[in-house]
């Protein structure tokens, strides 16, 4: 147990240096908005920014990741439907998504299609999505915009994406971490294949149907994004399962069992983005020698990606979404940041990946976190 | 840090210079890319590309091709979209014979209102000419398989094709 390392505390000073291109970064990303923005759109910019960077900081300072992780994730996590749904009704006067906007084109695309797109794409070279392909004045979330920020994200986080990235993780991290401890503690393993389940069925349905089988159907987020007009029957039994999937596994299921359960069990995308988990070389690795077998790394890990194999094995399964929990969790300093390849420090490859990830962070989440405030305060303006 | 852990901290710079290039070159590339892989919106959205644009003085009336499923196992109807435009140009009650499929004969006649308040809902009148080829309805509507809408300065119908 001689070479542990220990949660390296860094002086306010270091960390500050440290920290010092973050905040430049930070700088960068606030240039839209001072350039082009009012008042409001500059000060909310400055407000998210800094926000970043002060728990960039914090990252730094204290050697821990996850809990100032969350709390920007559980920040992005509500502010984004919140935004989201103040400028739907300011430009629409409702949630819903009237068919004049499905025939416009305009859709704003989202990430969580691209899975189901592929297929009919590649096959006939037609997008099975209601918005159109390059931006234009009424949909600036254009296809190609959106696969573009994917196709970076992907680059840049690989399966990071669903803990510095995906906005609707953060509505289910805030309402897991609402209990000190969990009600359900014994959860089936088996439900971990959930997500290669949906993705499975809803790649082939929408290879068959050409239609976006799980925005129609599944998605537990039309619940507090958009949803088809109800006008009848069918989109009734649609605005029904969405917000019984939203309720049961974003809001119900993490209050009980204090993980993300929507993630861990439901989410199709996760499983895709699982697929290129290893195009990053940031991983986690447990170090057998000083493991003293405790499991506070499985229990810690929200996403059920680590459990008693993985421990064994010295590895968490690959839908692993680097968020940390479980290096914060050991005590023995066994659960360690890698980088594939190498014999760098942990806290090295961590300070390299966290430079990577929370830079999108900032250029992603940042931006998102200034809009929706911004929005906010227009609203109560 | 060796010769051995140079793929790795090459992978990391790698990364890093994604993340950095992003804003400035990366995702303005991409998009371009994806733009460019001739990628277009199932007709079934949008109503498919215009094929006649008939002259009506003051405004004009579009006609789509025929859209429907386009995959091997897609089901649903065929449909054929009109849209007359621009909406201010039109007058207070359209009334026309179309010629949805090009092919010398009207199959429908339509009819419908054009309120001066943008806002309120479009319903109208359809005869059928043509069974063999029109899906029977008389009512076109917001919600209705036979759809009106407006959009901006477009009104829009849709017509199922049997």
């Amino acid at each position: 147990m001689a070479d542990v390392p220990q949660i390296p505390f860094r002086s306010w000073p270091r960390a500050a240096l440290l920290a010092l291109p973050m905040a430049l970064w930070a700088l960068l990303m606030m240039r839209p908005a001072w350039s082009g923005g009012d008042g409001v759109a500059r000060l909310t910019a400055f407000l998210a920014e800094a926000f970043m960077v002060a728990l960039f900081l914090l990252m730094l300072r204290t050697g821990r990741t996850q809990r100032w992780r969350k709390l920007f994730f559980i920040t992005l996590g509500f502010l984004f439907p919140a935004g989201f749904i103040i400028e739907l009704v300011r430009l629409r006067g409702s949630m819903s998504l009237p068919v004049e906007r499905v025939i416009s084109g305009d859709t704003p695309f989202c990430f969580m299609v691209i899975p189901m797109t592929v297929v009919p794409a590649a096959l006939s070279r037609v997008l099975i999505f209601p918005g159109s392909i390059l931006p234009k004045a009424g949909n600036p979330h254009a296809v190609a915009t959106m696969v573009a920020l994917w196709l970076v994200a992907t680059l840049v986080l690989g399966k990071a994406w669903c803990a510095y990235g995906c906005f609707f993780g953060g509505l289910e991290e805030g309402f897991a971490s609402l209990r000190r401890r969990p009600v359900l503690k014994a959860l089936d393993p088996v439900f971990r294949y959930g997500p290669w389940a949906v993705l499975a069925t809803i790649v082939l349905l929408s290879a068959a149907s050409y239609a976006p089988t799980y925005c129609q159907w599944l998605c537990p987020f039309k619940a507090v994004t958009e949803f088809p007009e109800v006008t009848g029957g069918q989109t009734l039994l649609q605005a029904v399962i969405f917000v019984s999937l939203f309720l049961g596994l974003v809001v119900v299921l993490p209050l009980l069992t204090k993980k993300r359960t929507q993630c861990a069990f439901f989410c199709p995308f996760g499983a895709f983005q699982t697929l290129f988990a290893r195009i990053s070389p940031f991983r986690i690795r447990i170090h057998r020698d000083d493991c003293r077998d405790c499991g506070a790394c499985a229990r810690a890990c929200p996403t059920l990606a680590l459990d008693a194999g993985g421990i064994r094995r010295g590895a968490p399964r690959a839908s692993c979404m680097r968020c940390g929990a479980c290096v914060d969790a050991c005590g023995t300093g066994a659960v360690r940041w890698h980088l594939a390849g190498t014999r760098a420090p942990s806290e090295r490859a961590r300070l390299l990946f966290l430079y990577a990830g929370w830079g999108f962070a900032c250029l992603f989440g940042g931006t998102i976190i200034a809009s929706s405030l911004a929005s906010l305060i227009r609203l109560f303006r | 840090m060796g010769i051995k852990s140079f793929p790795g901290y090459a992978a990391a710079g790698l990364v890093l210079a994604a993340m950095v290039l992003a804003p400035f070159a990366l995702l303005s590339r991409f998009t371009g890319l994806v733009g460019n892989l001739g990628l277009r919106s199932h007709p079934k959205f949008t109503g498919g590309p215009v094929l006649r644009i008939l002259d009506r003085g003051g405004y004009q009336v579009a006609i789509s091709a025929p859209a429907g499923p386009v995959g091997p196992l897609e089901w649903g109807p065929r449909f054929v979209q009109v849209s007359w435009s621009p909406a201010s140009a039109l007058p207070g009650l359209v009334e026309e014979q179309l010629d949805l499929e090009g092919s010398g004969h009207p199959q429908v006649r339509v009819a419908f209102q054009v309120p001066a308040d943008p806002a309120l809902s479009l319903t109208g009148r359809m005869e059928v000419l043509d069974p063999a080829r029109v899906a029977p309805a008389t009512i076109l509507s917001r919600n209705g398989p036979e759809l009106l809408v407006r959009l901006d300065q477009r009104i829009v119908a849709r017509f199922r094709m049997n």
